[in-house]
């Protein structure tokens, strides 16, 4: 999954843009290399359709520069930046068939309608439609209008491909589907992409990188698998994956002291004070459970019990708040039945902390 | 016992049916009585020659000089007014479509309004406004512009054109700005980003797509003023012969024996121009869809 070059495509520098008062956007920078995918993820209103926009000259930005291959392209208007971008839906010109949507950047540029017309042809065989050339994008589902959006913005070549959640409108099945063909149409193009989502699934399962976005700032961007294993903030660490939020006190050795046990805080954690109330933030698979009596641990009670074909998931109440969930393999969790007394320990060797 | 089961399958099918068909009841009869049955009549009348006699003399009588004259004059005028209100309004609603939320719903408002206030009233308007002591034309006479001088007239076709803009301009912006709505702006940016120009994106998308409801548009208001009567009644008083007019004029007791059934001749006339007009609409939709 790494990138197939580490030449610098993108530099996006300080971008800053505002709504009114509202800072949509602010001190955002990210550089993405030749054939990357990198997928910003996060809450809505967090700023990460603002940076494709910015990017794909759609909206203006209020402060930053923009640079792709080595060119400063911040005052250039969206025609001239030669990118291709596939929205969340409808965004197909209906008056056109298949094929002259497809054909279109190519259209623009004025190529001949015999190169033009093979072009199209070529896309379409990438995404499975070279059957329906002659449909009208009102005769197709919108997993196919999607692929021709697709094929659409890559027949002009692009620069870098923007897509913006163009899964979101699609049912489950068909999006699971089209997101692999993204991927693999990506690698095989070696387009460099940027793909805006708020399904963390989905960013996590296609992207090179995936950014973190809150309140109009990049929280981290990492590879997927360090983003959900070694998150650098609490909200990365709380908004990707399932986190348990379990209270505990900062004792005077800068330790977590949660369900009975005491943990050194996480070097990416923020700073606490001693006798500080906290919230743990615990994977589902860092905490063991056990129906033996242990001192070291947190006696709980079984409240729900969740098959979710290999593994199976635990839910406890440990007496907090919430209840703590807890992944175990299915194999495993026969011996455990809803109703059942047991103990919850925490595996993990450090914790991040969040406010209470 | 099995064909009597299938037999009261059918019977509770078909009643199944007809409970399905029997909320358009109250349609199917507006639509006979209120649609086919005075077409029926009018065919009928326009082929009774009295005493028991049908024949075309009607047809025949429609087809000389005075009344083709009406009728070039009717299409005239729809056509014209039409196409003017509709290119107006087409402009004015695309802006309307742009503007706040709030100067839409005023304009929508005022529109509503405008739509429906033809007739005597705005005649009356018009001749105060644009007749020739009228207070506009008074006031442009002070300015050095004798617009009456210069051969305009607002009791010939040219005025009624202008007193018809007034209900038809937002007319069209009504029914334009539903298919306005209907634009999605990924289409513009779309464009955008493939590197169209705006006016490419005019001319290969907007305009194809908003052809058939423009067209549609403007045939509503063709078919208005095709039909329209008291604001050209009131504001010519006859003396633009127009088809709604002379059936008026037949209708009114001005009928000469013999000569009874050439109203109902006349619309019947006006039937099938708006029947060939529908046709055109269809085929022109079928065109821009399958381009």
């Amino acid at each position: 999954m790494s990138p197939k070059n580490s030449e610098i495509k993108v530099s996006l520098r300080n971008l800053s843009r505002h709504y009114g008062n509202v800072a949509a956007l602010h001190d955002f920078s990210l550089e993405m290399t030749t054939g990357e995918m990198v997928s910003l993820l996060g809450p809505s209103g967090c700023g990460k359709t603002t940076v494709l926009r910015i990017l794909g000259g759609l909206d203006p930005q209020h402060g930053g520069r923009i640079f792709v291959d080595g060119e400063d392209i911040t005052g250039s208007t969206s025609d001239k930046r030669n990118m291709g971008m596939v929205f969340q839906a409808y965004s197909l010109f209906p008056n056109m068939t298949v094929a002259e949507n497809v054909e279109y950047g190519l259209r623009v540029r004025k190529i001949s309608p015999e190169v033009r017309r093979k072009k199209s042809m070529e896309l379409l065989e990438m995404v499975h439609l070279s059957h329906r050339p002659n449909a009208y994008p009102n005769q197709l589902s919108g997993g196919q209008q999607q692929r021709v959006a697709l094929a659409r913005a890559l027949a002009i070549a692009p620069k870098v491909l923007l897509l913006d959640e163009p899964l979101s409108a699609l049912d489950a099945q068909v999006r699971v589907q089209i997101r692999e063909e993204i991927r693999r149409i990506q690698l095989e193009t070696e387009t460099t992409t940027l793909f805006v989502t708020h399904d963390q699934e989905e960013a996590m399962s296609v992207s090179d990188r995936v950014g973190v976005m809150n309140a109009g700032e990049l929280e981290q961007i990492d590879s997927p698998a360090a983003l959900y294993n070694k998150p650098k903030t609490a909200f990365v660490a709380s908004f990707v994956g399932v986190t348990n939020k379990i209270p505990g006190e900062i004792d005077g050795k800068g330790r977590v002291r949660v369900l009975n046990q005491k943990i050194d805080l996480s070097k990416n954690s923020r700073s606490a004070q001693e006798g500080e109330k906290v919230l743990a933030l615990v994977r589902p698979e860092n905490l063991e459970i056990s129906s033996e009596f242990d001192t070291d641990a947190q006696p709980g009670l079984v409240i729900t019990k969740s098959f979710l074909g290999p593994l199976t998931k635990l839910g406890v109440d440990l007496g907090t708040e919430n209840l703590v969930y807890i992944n175990m393999t299915s194999q495993e969790a026969r011996k455990i039945d809803v109703g059942n007394r047991v103990s919850v320990k925490i595996t993990s060797e450090e914790l991040m902390v969040a406010n209470v | 016992m099995s064909s009597l089961k299938e037999s009261t399958t059918r019977k509770s099918g078909g009643f199944s049916a007809l409970l399905k068909t029997l909320p358009l009841a109250p349609f199917s009869f507006v639509f006979l009585f209120f649609f086919c049955w005075p077409i029926f009549q009018i065919v009928k009348n326009s082929l009774d020659q009295g005493k028991g006699h049908y024949g075309l003399s009607a047809y025949r009588l429609m087809f000389t000089k005075p009344y083709m004259h009406a009728f070039a004059t009717s299409l005239q005028l729809s056509f014209f007014s039409a196409l003017t209100a509709g290119l107006i309004g087409a402009v004015v609603a695309f802006y309307v479509h742009r503007s706040s939320a709030g100067l839409k719903s005023t304009i929508a408002m005022l529109s509503g309004v405008l739509a429906n206030s033809g007739g005597v009233p705005l005649a009356f308007m018009f001749i105060a406004a644009f007749g020739a002591q009228g207070g506009i034309v008074t006031l442009l006479k002070k300015m050095g512009f004798d617009i009456y001088g210069a051969g305009f007239t607002l009791y010939s076709l040219g005025g009624l054109i202008l007193v018809y803009s007034f209900f038809q301009i937002p007319l069209m912006v009504l029914v334009f700005t539903p298919a306005l709505e209907g634009m999605r702006n990924e289409w513009r940016e779309a464009n955008n980003s493939l590197g169209g120009s705006n006016f490419q994106f005019i001319r290969w998308v907007l305009i194809p797509v908003l052809f058939p409801a423009f067209l549609a548009s403007v045939l509503l208001l063709f078919a208005s003023a095709f039909s329209a009567f008291a604001t050209a009644r009131a504001l010519t008083g006859g003396s633009v012969g127009l088809v709604p007019l002379v059936i008026g004029s037949l209708i009114d007791g001005n009928v000469i024996t013999d000569q009874a059934n050439l109203g109902d001749a006349l619309a019947v006339g006006m039937v099938v121009v708006s029947g060939v007009v529908m046709l055109f609409y269809g085929f022109s939709l079928r065109w821009a869809r399958g381009r």
